[in-house]
């Protein structure tokens, strides 16, 4: 059985959407089989519409009711005992519809991916949220920091919100709070590095940013997570400014998240 | 046919073993194909081989391999001279010149002897001695061929066949992301410092797209302190060697390739896999073999200004999506050229004139 994903995505319905091509019909009783990469437990779907003509063909499989656990999951097409793994051809991968997709509130994130093998996969992650930080810059003293609010529930209109970026010591009584500007979702803040170091008298440290945004419960941690590099501590490097004499540096953690090393 | 390649090491990560196996695979389709190397250096192939080829050894040379007699180039001549004497094929391929000449002396001349060439001669003299007994030199572009034409004085044995790319399904771009992307390995002939210095044009006009830089190398770190230096630390991301450049490629709307040789052009072709233009230089023995410049890549002329030229290059199809996809459809139509079965049939063509010809 030839089948090719020649377009694959999650819908913001949460639905599997696969554009495929097929080199014979689908047989009767085809199901997908998504498989859990880590623990090995499986999930089936029969899908509709067998003995479609060979060449294109459409599959849309609602991932919810699934209850998919996170991690990946690699998708086969089981025909009777014969089971092939999908290849893919579609890098399942479009910055805009990653934006898009992150505007609603979310708890969980479903992303269709092609594996470095060539095979459909889709990850899943716990989704809260966050402030994506897409440009950090350090200028005229201060640490600046652009992006986009994500699983919010904001629309990505004009609108205003009162906001406030924090930044927080490993000593909790240390805190700076500037206002930020939130316009729709994307944020903007700028901090003046001398307020970090007069915060308090051993500043040296890592520093933990945050976002606080009228209407949004709770502090949204600064990350970078709305594309598909991951691990951003070894491939993105920004600059080191010097403050009276200080080295400061942002950096991300190993779950790409976004501090401020004092003194590093 | 009985067809043999005999190549240094079919064991290691080079872009010439890497040709020689695509096309193995696909002739061993239709034929009996082995593929011999001189050297075994490691446990298996970096690259795949496939199942229906089968692969020999002259020399074991992994590391903690213990031999009786010490390992030296006399056992290896011999152990040469031993297989091309018993050697029971219809045609021989040889995959470096050393490799060639053996075969022109020592092959046995009802087999139909053929050396597969990328670069230009080295050492002349041996070769305008030797390769006269050859049934054919195979340049993989047009200019290599002319080059060996002029070498040898003999413009029928000398064809140009260009490497196979392995058989699909590629990754296949959407067209939609602001990332222009770049691989190989970090080295100075690859010129990724001028790629970097041109971004830093396209950044200041366009600051929402972003340029990856796949690959490991000793410029590594000069490269990085000079996207720093530009102030470039939103904009370049180091990603790092990939096992799947091609699925990396098809992430991106366009591939820069600031080569200033690219003898082999195996990311070119893998970029025009993936169905994405390229905006390159157009230098001597640059990628510019492997393109259709206007149908599927922008080549910039090096020199004066080339830095400023390459920048509006690029700007010029961030701005322009209609000719990106122009471009992007091209290249799918000279990546398809390049197909394992056609580039296959290119050479079974040769082999069976060659050997009608004995």
């Amino acid at each position: 059985m030839g089948v090719v994903v020649t377009g694959a995505e999650v819908t913001l319905a949460d639905v599997l959407s696969l554009r495929i091509a097929i080199d014979e019909p689908l047989a009767e009783g085809t199901r997908l089989v998504l498989r859990h990469r880590g623990t090995g437990v499986e999930r089936e779907v029969a899908l509709g519409t067998p003995g479609d003509p060979p060449g294109d063909a459409s599959v849309a499989v609602s991932l919810a009711p699934l209850s998919l656990t996170t991690g990946r999951w690699d998708a086969y097409l089981q025909a009777d005992a014969t089971r092939t793994r999908i290849q893919s051809v579609d890098p399942g991968f479009s910055l805009d519809s990653l934006d898009a997709y992150a505007l609603g509130r979310r708890t969980m994130a479903y992303r269709a991916y092609r594996t470095r093998n060539g095979f459909l996969a889709i990850k899943i992650e716990e989704a809260e949220p966050v402030a994506d930080v897409r440009a950090v810059w350090f200028r005229e003293g201060r640490f600046e920091v652009t992006g986009l609010l994500a699983y919010t529930g904001l629309d990505d209109d004009d609108r205003h919100h009162e906001a406030r970026l924090a930044l927080r010591h490993n000593d909790p009584a240390a805190t700076v709070t500037v206002a930020a500007t939130v316009q729709g979702v994307r944020f903007h803040a700028a901090l003046s590095l001398c307020d970090v170091l007069d915060a308090i008298p051993e500043s040296e440290g890592v520093w933990e940013p945050s976002l606080e945004v009228d209407g949004v419960d709770g502090q949204l941690p600064l990350g970078a997570r709305l594309d598909d590099i991951e691990g951003k501590r070894r491939r993105v490097h920004y600059p080191r400014a010097l403050v009276d004499g200080v080295p400061i540096m942002p950096s991300f953690t190993s779950d790409d998240e976004l501090r401020l090393e004092v003194g590093a | 046919m009985r067809i043999t390649f005999l190549v240094p090491s079919a064991y290691s990560m080079r872009g010439d073993v890497r040709a020689v196996l695509n096309l193995a695979a696909e002739l061993a389709g239709s034929h009996e194909v082995e593929v011999v190397s001189v050297k075994r250096t490691r446990e298996k192939p970096f690259f795949p081989v496939s199942p229906r080829v089968a692969m020999r050894w002259l020399m074991d040379v992994r590391p903690g391999v213990p031999h009786l007699l010490p390992r030296g180039q006399m056992r290896t001549e011999v152990a040469l001279w031993r297989m091309l004497r018993s050697l029971r094929s219809d045609v021989l391929v040889t995959a470096r010149p050393g490799l060639s000449v053996q075969s022109a002396r020592y092959a046995p001349r009802e087999i139909v002897r053929i050396a597969r060439e990328w670069n230009r001669p080295v050492v002349p003299g041996p070769i305008r001695r030797f390769y006269p007994r050859l049934d054919a030199v195979v340049a993989s572009s047009a200019s290599g061929r002319d080059e060996w034409i002029r070498l040898l004085d003999d413009e029928l044995s000398v064809h140009a066949i260009p490497d196979a790319l392995p058989a699909g399904p590629w990754p296949r771009s959407r067209m939609d992301n602001r990332i222009v992307c770049a691989g190989g390995r970090l080295v100075q002939q690859k010129a990724y410092d001028r790629l970097i210095r041109a971004f830093a044009i396209v950044a200041d006009k366009r600051p929402d797209w972003r340029l990856r830089l796949y690959g490991s190398g000793p410029e590594d770190k000069r490269l990085r302190t000079l996207a720093a230096d530009l102030g470039l630390h939103n904009h370049v991301y180091f990603m790092g060697a990939t096992s799947d450049l091609a699925g990396e490629f098809a992430k991106a709307s366009i591939v820069a390739v600031p080569s200033r040789q690219e003898p082999l052009g195996m990311t070119v072709m893998e970029a025009l896999s993936c169905g994405v233009p390229i905006v390159a230089f157009d230098s001597p023995r640059g990628p510019a073999e492997f393109l259709r410049p206007g149908k599927d890549s922008v080549l910039v002329a090096e020199g004066e200004g080339e830095i400023e030229s390459y920048a509006a290059a690029i700007l010029a199809l961030v701005d322009d999506e209609r000719r990106r996809v122009a471009l992007a459809t091209g290249a799918l139509e000279s990546a398809s050229e390049r197909a394992a079965d056609v580039i296959a049939g290119r050479w079974q063509e040769l082999m069976y004139g060659l050997r009608s010809r004995t």
